[in-house]
């Protein structure tokens, strides 16, 4: 079965330890390996840029060059750490003058970058490797009933020229996952909205006005709960749910699941196998 | 050849006469290869000639032709309507005029603000007297690799796809705008100027640590510059010209301060590092839920393995040009 | 009324340096009106570069740089103009590079240059393939800094004068539709060229209407030259989209069905470098003899061939066009060869103009695409045309700087907006019998017909009639927009007459020139004829509204007629 190096960033090992949890129960259930490398350290979230781009490419070509040590390609579940280590493949892989720039660094510590591997969200793999249909078939609580909005985000989907694997104007990976595990997925005008995760500290305001409209446009479409690919989303979805939602004057409960906890309990993974009493606005299953 | 039938639902508005905008419905045949733009002109030519929009070099270079297809900024020249169809799967295309902008008729937006707005942050040179000779005689040396820094940012067409789809511009009114900062940004690291990083206050004064990465500027752009790397860059050039005491630069910091410590990073101290006190007050409600709900790690972090490996390669970066 | 003392009319690269010129005197009232928003304008959309004989990669001399363009004018072309141009290049691109211009560089820091069409050296300054692009934006942003000011999308509609000096001009906002007098002690156009006239089978943008070129004939005074349209060997096979000299400057290849890289036959020594006439005759003569390509919509066409250059290159060097391959033909140029044909690009005649840019009004000058200086003679070489505008452009602004400091301003009579307004409102009134995109097509077809890359007297004779034909068909066009808010079915009525007036100044010239030189080739005349046609052609509309044609004598400085051998 498919093996990979599994990425889980600094919010799966920390505070959304509920998305690792849930991701591990997931890919166990489904027979992928995930081989957590331990040198993985944190991509930067994209903030390394702002100290120097040098650093942010060294970091991140680093971690793909231990994922190339071992021969497997990445597998993450955090949005931002999808963007930020793909950026640097995509930078290293059609710059032949920057990859011997970030060479050089990284050969001061007996590595190298070689554009072996490939980074993947673990979504994408759940379709790569199994299809709709193929996800279908593993399903043994279906979700049936169940209106999910599907809340992409930004990172999985733009750059689309950087990230690449499907459309950013009309995605359509939550979607037939969540067909797949037998719920319906509502439209979202919102889906490919940004939830502000990233200003939260200069700007909590307007972090937590879009995270507000957000849950409130999940809450206008009948959704039942929202699901996302990304533990920083989720961050601001739901442990701040309250907050935001007071921004646009509103006060409700919207369940927020990451994406793994949603598989998992179509894959019929116990709720606390899948962290879901961790979650911030309860999600009762 | 191939041809389909397409339904065109055009947004239409005379402020001066409607009260509301309104859509529009035509058909046409249209054949395979077609853009929109050509289609837009068949429509105005054989149907309705009082359908406004603008249009001039019809070859991706003018910026004028920018409006939306099925919601996303396009310029209506070098967009297929086929491709455009098959991404949707329909048969429907919906034009409409780029948002952040008012309309002055149909698909026409008023470029004032946007243009206003740039202009207020200087985006021009101001030639350095070290760097750029005094006389016509002598050129200034600009080498490739600096020319690279910046080179991207110059091939803005101002079509104001990324105003339009812009996050922060939609939300504060302060905020600069991603084609507007990243010019600065394009100024700021070129060697002929004299404002050099200094520029980078402006950047601050127009709200760039409010720029929330959701890449839209990136996507949309018809030329692939990425106003959102110039806002990054020019982040921390402020850093480095001292604007430090701001939730955005230590923010930064304390990211890099966690990679440096143990290689992951250390979210128990990140409100302290970045707001101080405040920052702990702020999220202190949110923060109790969190520990209550076991999502809380311990504010001293085990470093990752081969952790000397992340130190020589961030110092060996911070070193080189 | 409003007032400016220089108004200058258009934003490309002529307008703005003009403006930038009169910005560094204090104290003037200036401004620029353009159809446009700034950095629209056709200049953002010339690609391969700009020459100046810096001589950074191989020595080189303005004196070198002027014969070049002597020579590929076909000796039409005013070699007093043509020196003067050389000598100052070198200065006013070191004067656009200290203001910023991204010039593409050499490993040692300095301007890099590219080998074009017609020239001996490498002489040709780039920014990738976005040369102009960036010349626009810098000006404009050196405009912001001086504060000049901008009255955009404004549409010209006639130039007032009283027979010996300008007054002003009529123009409408085209946001608020209301037409306006603005008074003016000097009034330099810079509004581009006119090559729309082959509506179908053009680089130009949908604006490039002449709008100041058929303002000035209106007005009674000289075209010159008119009968020279340049076609540019390689546009795009379905849309004409311009892709770069430049490309062939990198290396690339023309290619026939045969897969001969036919040049050999018609430049044997320059090749794909030839000047731009040769190769497109030469394109053209391929296809006619049965060895170009033809597609499925019976579109035929040669191939430009970049594919030896390699990826690296064509990313660095190129960017624009692959893109442009890409989009607008589904062929990516580091996999396939282009398919190219060519495609009406440049107005080598227009407004007669001296080498300041003064017409024989004064206080009205002429400046860029729609001037006829002379610089460019019967054949513009690749790369004069960014170096024609920033100078021309700048010397406009500087001598009207100077002519507006000793005069007042002339009245200027409410009639003459009285009289547009009328022109204007009879648009509305009109019978739509005929249609305007039926019958700017039928124009187009007509000059490609009549007045096309090969000419012989009896089809310009042909077009001719037809181009009067469609003249009294035109007024039976009707505006059927009846707002006044950006009324584009307005503007592209006006654009569509301006363009017909046009028309019959380039073939009844055509029709006189009985020779062959540079762009004007005529089968039943293919030699150059020095004795009887070494002179301008200059076309007037007299007070009956027919054309009169004379002729002026071409400035012989040092370089005499020899033939064209490439």
């Amino acid at each position: 079965m498919a093996k990979f190096a599994f990425y889980p960033g600094c919010a799966a090992k920390g505070a959304s330890k509920e998305l690792y949890e849930s991701t591990v129960a997931v890919a166990e259930k489904l027979g992928i390996e995930l081989v957590e490398l331990p040198q993985f350290s944190c991509c930067g979230a994209g903030v390394l840029e702002e100290i120097k781009e040098a650093v942010d490419l060294a970091v991140n070509a680093r971690n793909i060059a231990y994922a190339e040590r071992e021969g497997l390609d990445i597998v993450t579940v955090c949005s931002t750490c999808l963007l930020v280590l793909k950026r640097t493949k995509y930078l290293l892989d059609n710059d032949e003058d920057l990859r011997k720039e970030v060479n050089e660094i990284l050969s001061e510590a007996g590595l190298e970058y070689r554009g072996t591997v490939d980074v993947k969200h673990f979504h994408w793999v759940l379709l790569e490797e199994f299809g709709e249909e193929g996800l279908k078939e593993k399903v043994v609580k279906p979700l049936t009933g169940f209106k999910v909005y599907p809340y992409y985000g930004c990172h999985t989907v733009r750059p689309e020229s950087i990230l690449g694997f499907e459309s950013s104007e009309n995605p359509q990976s939550l979607e037939k996952i969540i067909k797949a595990l037998g719920a319906e997925p509502v439209s979202g005008e919102r889906r490919l909205e940004c939830c502000g995760f990233h200003a939260f500290w200069p700007a909590p305001r307007m972090s937590m006005k879009l995270t507000g409209l957000n849950l409130l446009d999940a809450k206008k479409s009948g959704a039942n709960c929202l699901t996302t690919p990304c533990p920083l989303c989720h961050m601001n979805l739901d442990a701040n749910q309250s907050r935001a939602l007071k921004e646009v004057g509103e006060s409700f409960k919207m369940p927020v699941l990451h994406l793994p906890q949603l598989v998992g309990l179509a894959l019929g993974i116990e709720p606390k196998k899948l962290g879901l009493h961790r979650n911030i606005v309860p999600v009762n299953c | 050849m191939e041809k389909r039938e397409v339904l065109f639902r055009i947004r239409r508005f005379n402020p001066k006469r409607d009260e509301k905008p309104y859509y529009q419905e035509y058909r046409l045949t249209v054949p395979k290869g077609m853009t929109v733009l050509e289609a837009l002109q068949q429509i105005k030519d054989t149907q309705d000639p009082t359908l406004a929009f603008r249009a001039f070099c019809r070859s991706a270079i003018c910026g004028s032709c920018a409006v939306k297809v099925n919601g996303f900024p396009k310029l209506a020249c070098k967009t297929q309507v086929f491709n455009e169809l098959d991404k949707f799967g329909t048969d429907t295309l919906t034009l409409e005029p780029l948002d952040n902008m008012d309309v002055i008729r149909d698909l026409i937006v008023d470029w004032d603000r946007p243009f206003k707005r740039m202009e207020e942050m200087k985006p021009w040179l101001v030639p350095d007297p070290e760097v750029v000779p005094k006389t016509l005689d002598e050129e200034s040396r600009v080498y490739p690799r600096e020319l690279k820094k910046f080179d991207q940012f110059t091939d803005c067409i101002l079509c104001t796809s990324c105003y339009s789809s812009c996050t922060a511009t939609q939300l504060d009114d302060g905020y600069g705008g991603p084609f507007q900062l990243a010019r600065v940004y394009r100024f700021a690291v070129d060697p002929r100027d004299a404002l050099k990083a200094e520029r980078s206050k402006i950047g601050y004064a127009f709200d760039m640590w409010n720029c929330v990465r959701c890449n839209k500027c990136a996507d949309v752009c018809p030329k692939h510059v990425s106003p959102v790397d110039g806002i990054m860059k020019l982040r921390g050039l402020s850093i480095e010209v001292g604007l430090k005491d701001n939730p955005g630069a230590r923010h930064v910091m304390a990211f890099y301060k966690s990679l440096l410590e143990s290689g992951m990073l250390n979210e128990v101290l990140l409100p302290l590092r970045t707001k101080g006190v405040k920052g702990v007050l702020e999220n202190l409600p949110v923060g109790i839920k969190m520990i209550l709900k076991g999502k809380a790690h311990s504010p001293v972090m085990k470093p990752i393995a081969e952790h000397e490996t992340l130190v020589k390669v961030m110092k060996v970066a911070m070193e080189v040009e | 009324m409003v007032q400016f003392d220089i108004l200058i009319v258009g934003a490309g690269g002529a307008g703005l340096y003009a403006a930038l010129e009169t910005s560094r005197r204090k104290g003037l009232s200036v401004a620029v009106l353009s159809k446009v928003y700034p950095t629209r304008s056709h200049t953002g959309a010339a690609q391969g570069g700009v020459n100046a004989a810096l001589g950074n990669v191989a020595p080189d001399s303005p004196e070198k740089h002027a014969y070049d363009t002597v020579k590929g004018s076909d000796f039409l072309a005013d070699q007093d103009a043509v020196e003067m141009m050389c000598e100052m290049a070198p200065k006013i691109i070191r004067e656009m590079e200290h203001m910023g211009l991204p010039f593409s560089r050499l490993e040692d820091g300095r301007i890099a240059q590219r080998p074009f069409g017609g020239a001996s050296f490498p002489r040709t300054c780039y920014a990738a393939d976005k040369t102009g692009h960036v010349m626009l934006q810098t000006l404009y942003e050196q405009c912001l800094k001086n504060g000049v000011k901008f009255l955009n999308e404004w549409f010209l509609l006639s130039v007032v004068h009283n027979g010996e000096r300008v007054s002003g001009v009529v123009a409408m906002d085209l946001r608020s539709g209301r037409i306006h007098g603005i008074r003016a002690k000097a009034v330099i156009l810079a509004t581009g060229g006119h090559a729309r006239v082959y509506w179908n089978r053009t680089s130009n943008a949908l604006g490039n209407t002449g709008d100041g070129t058929a303002a000035v004939l209106r007005a009674g005074l000289p075209l010159k030259d008119m009968e020279f349209i340049q076609f540019h060997p390689t546009g795009l096979r379905r849309t004409g989209i311009l892709v770069t000299e430049g490309a062939r400057g990198e290396g690339g290849y023309l290619i026939n069905s045969k897969g001969e890289r036919f040049m050999k036959r018609y430049a044997p020594e320059k090749m794909e470098l030839a000047p731009r006439d040769m190769v497109s005759r030469a394109i053209e003569t391929e296809i006619l003899e049965g060895r170009g390509f033809r597609d499925e919509e019976g579109n035929e066409f040669v191939y430009l061939d970049l594919r030896h250059l390699g990826r690296k290159k064509i990313l660095e060097r190129l960017p624009q066009i692959r893109e442009l391959a890409i989009d607008f033909e589904g062929v990516d140029p580091i996999e396939e060869p282009i398919p190219v044909r060519p495609t009406a690009h440049y107005s080598m005649g227009g407004i007669d103009a001296d080498k300041l840019g003064r017409t024989p009004v004064k206080g009205l000058y002429a400046a860029g695409e729609c001037a006829c200086i002379s610089v460019h003679g019967a054949n513009r070489l690749g790369g004069n045309s960014l170096l024609d505008i920033v100078v021309f452009g700048k010397l406009a602004g500087e001598d009207a700087v100077n002519f507006v400091s000793e005069v007042d301003f002339l009245p200027f009579a409410e009639s003459e907006v009285k009289r547009e307004e009328e022109r204007v409102n009879s648009l509305f009134e009109a019978d739509g019998k005929e249609k305007l995109a039926d019958l700017r097509s039928e124009l187009s077809d007509v000059m490609s017909y009549g007045a096309g890359i090969f000419r012989e007297e009896k089809k310009m004779k042909e077009a001719l009639e037809k181009v009067r034909e469609i003249k009294e068909r035109a007024k039976h066009v009707k505006v059927y927009d009846g707002e006044r808010t950006f009324n584009t079915n307005l503007q592209q009525t006006l654009e569509f007459l301006n363009l017909v007036d046009i028309a019959e100044t380039i073939v009844l010239p055509a029709i006189e020139r009985k020779e062959s030189r540079g762009a004007h080739y005529r089968t039943d005349y293919p030699k150059r004829d020095d004795e009887n046609f070494l002179k301008h052609s200059i076309v007037e509309r007299g007070d009956d509204g027919e054309l009169r044609l004379s002729w002026k004598p071409v400035v012989i400085t040092k370089y005499q007629p020899e033939e064209r051998k490439y």
